[in-house]
């Protein structure tokens, strides 16, 4: 062979080695407003944290191509994605206010090149994955923003925030809601959540996965899936890379653990509170010991902590476990602190409410760790006070990630007060740090696309080849 | 014209969202109620030799309110019924991940 043909053959291998066509696509966002309104809006406008748009309009155009960016710089793709997007009025009245939205404007099967057969795939996706764009008549997605937000009719005050350094203060920052939703658009998403169109699973259902069932969503009857819905903690993500980015990006997760009585000596999940010193640090060891107080008008029962503890004696040196409600979680914090308690333990007061909740409220005066834990698992306390002593302790636990399972499958949100039309499409809130695509899309969210790019990987995008498998990034 | 065509064409015509068909640049702005936000085409299924191809799909709408301590509280539906649903809860019972009441 001459040396000319094996450079022809190595090339070869080379060029058949990358992805096809990779790399060539861009996101583009595709600014589909009328003049003088929206994205067009020429109102005068500061620049502000990052945003040099000198108009209202283009302060917002310059939010949503970031955005685009943002996701095109993490993942590849041979045919363009093009967002139809505009920016206009929606409801925004007394009870509340729509943001934005997304939809998929069209799915796709059995084309060529899918990676399975009879399985909807987000139009975006399929184009990448068939190498051309199947309907180049039809943008891939639709994304739809509020224009109401920015006038003093809606919400007062408040409206959006187009910088990008997170100093939004009480307004709304507009990019991450955009990279929200357009992570939406690119395929976490479904096609339905529980009846199939026409009986086909989308790629996503594919690796959505109870626990408790031992089946993905595929694999469910429309009745399964239903229940799997609300089955918390229990409903999981079950691809490859998505678990294995968990294992560097999550936390890890402290747990509350009962030595005695034995009947209900286990590890029991827990809510952490945004006030006090860490949760797993020090304090929160020993006996458990009900809180006593006076019913009255600060606390209708006298089991909420809501004022001065007429058991301190019994308390002090111990761990207060104390009902939510009425009063703030600071306030039972502090009155359990007056009586000498090491620390708090709050059980929640909502059946509706399967985790256990994060308690806020802001006092540097609170020295003692606080935690939440379910109403039902407080049942379980409760009923062992009265016979025996209960021991408890405050556990981290280097192998159970904040957001995923014990098997370490990151978890879907699905909330045991789910009816149809909550959206399982959403990673659980008990993630930590906060995840781009919990459904509450949470305040300290700034730039990061987090564990979402492996799910998208997941369901067959791929990362760009001049990144290749880079280091996580937030 | 081929019959893939044919069928890509009404496949195209059919997809569109009736709620922004009027969102082309040549149209005034437009009010969107909650209701229109959630409207979509129905299932239409075309088959051709190229796959098939159906109308759009969920629709994800991010909502809001002010809730108690006059902070946003924000949280992404995907049906009328459950934003209605968030629409019309208690405001003290409602919170993000983080439960800021009692």
């Amino acid at each position: 062979m001459t040396g000319m043909r094996r450079s022809l053959l190595l090339l070869t291998l080379v060029l058949a080695s990358l992805p096809l066509f990779a790399g060539t696509g861009r996101i583009l966002i595709l600014n589909v407003d009328a003049p003088g309104v929206g994205f067009n809006d020429p109102t005068p406008a500061t620049p502000v944290g990052g945003n040099d748009g000198v108009t209202l309009g283009q302060q917002r155009l310059n939010v949503f191509e970031r955005a685009a960016y943002r996701w095109q710089n993490v993942l590849d793709t041979n045919v363009d994605v093009r967002i139809r997007s505009t920016f206009v009025p929606l409801t925004c009245d007394d009870n509340g206010v729509v943001l934005g939205s997304a939809q998929t404007l069209s799915w796709d099967a059995n084309f060529p090149n899918a990676p399975l057969a009879n399985t909807w795939y987000p139009a975006a996706l399929a184009n990448k994955l068939a190498g051309v764009d199947r309907l180049p008549s039809q943008e891939d997605m639709l994304l739809r923003f509020n224009s109401a937000l920015d006038t003093s009719a809606c919400l007062g005050d408040r409206s959006w925030y187009y910088g990008f350094d997170g100093n939004e203060g009480d307004d709304d920052a507009l990019y991450s809601v955009v990279l929200h939703e357009i992570g939406h658009g690119l395929g976490f998403a479904g096609r339905s959540t529980i009846d199939f169109v026409q009986g086909r699973p989308s790629i996503f259902d594919t690796h959505t996965f109870d626990l408790t069932a031992g089946l993905r969503w595929d694999q469910m009857t429309p009745p399964q899936r239903e229940i799997s819905s609300t089955n918390t903690r229990n409903l999981v993500w079950d691809g490859a890379n998505v678990t294995r980015a968990a294992a560097t990006l999550l936390q890890a997760t402290t747990l509350l653990s009962v030595s005695a009585p034995a009947s209900i000596a286990k590890d029991y999940e827990i809510g952490t509170a945004s006030f006090g010193p860490p949760a797993n640090r020090g304090g929160l060891t020993g006996r458990a010991v009900p809180a006593q107080d006076a019913a009255n008008t600060a606390g209708p029962s006298n089991t909420d902590g809501c004022t001065a503890f007429t058991n301190a004696a019994e308390v002090s040196g111990n761990i207060a476990v104390i009902d939510r409600g009425t009063c703030t979680f600071v306030e039972k914090a502090l009155n359990a602190q007056t009586a000498g308690a090491t620390g708090v333990i709050v059980v929640d007061n909502r059946k509706d409410t399967c985790m256990p909740p994060s308690l806020g409220g802001n006092d540097d005066l609170v020295t003692i760790p606080a935690i939440s834990i379910t109403q039902d698992d407080g049942a379980l306390l409760k009923g062992q006070f009265a016979a025996a002593e209960v021991r408890a302790s405050l556990r981290l636990d280097p192998s159970r990630l904040a957001g995923a399972s014990q098997q370490g499958f990151v978890r879907l949100y699905a909330p045991c007060t789910f009816n149809a039309g909550s959206s399982v499409y959403h990673f659980d809130t008990t993630s930590s740090p906060n995840l781009l695509m919990e459904p509450f899309i949470n305040a300290d969210l700034l730039d990061t696309t987090d564990l979402t790019t492996y799910l998208l990987m997941d369901i067959g995008w791929t990362q760009p080849a001049r990144t290749g498998r880079r280091g996580l990034r937030r | 014209m081929k019959r893939s065509s044919l069928a890509i064409a009404a496949v195209a015509a059919l997809l569109t969202v009736p709620a922004s068909a009027a969102e082309r640049a040549t149209v005034a702005e437009e009010r969107f109620d909650l209701h229109a936000i959630f409207e979509r085409a129905p299932g239409v299924l075309m088959v051709d030799e190229r796959g098939t191809t159906t109308a759009p799909g969920s629709v994800e709408v991010v909502i809001a309110r002010i809730g108690p301590g006059g902070k946003l509280i924000k949280a992404c539906v995907d049906s009328e019924e459950a934003a209605q649903r968030f629409f019309n809860a208690p405001i003290e019972s409602l919170h993000g991940k983080q439960a800021t009441e009692r």
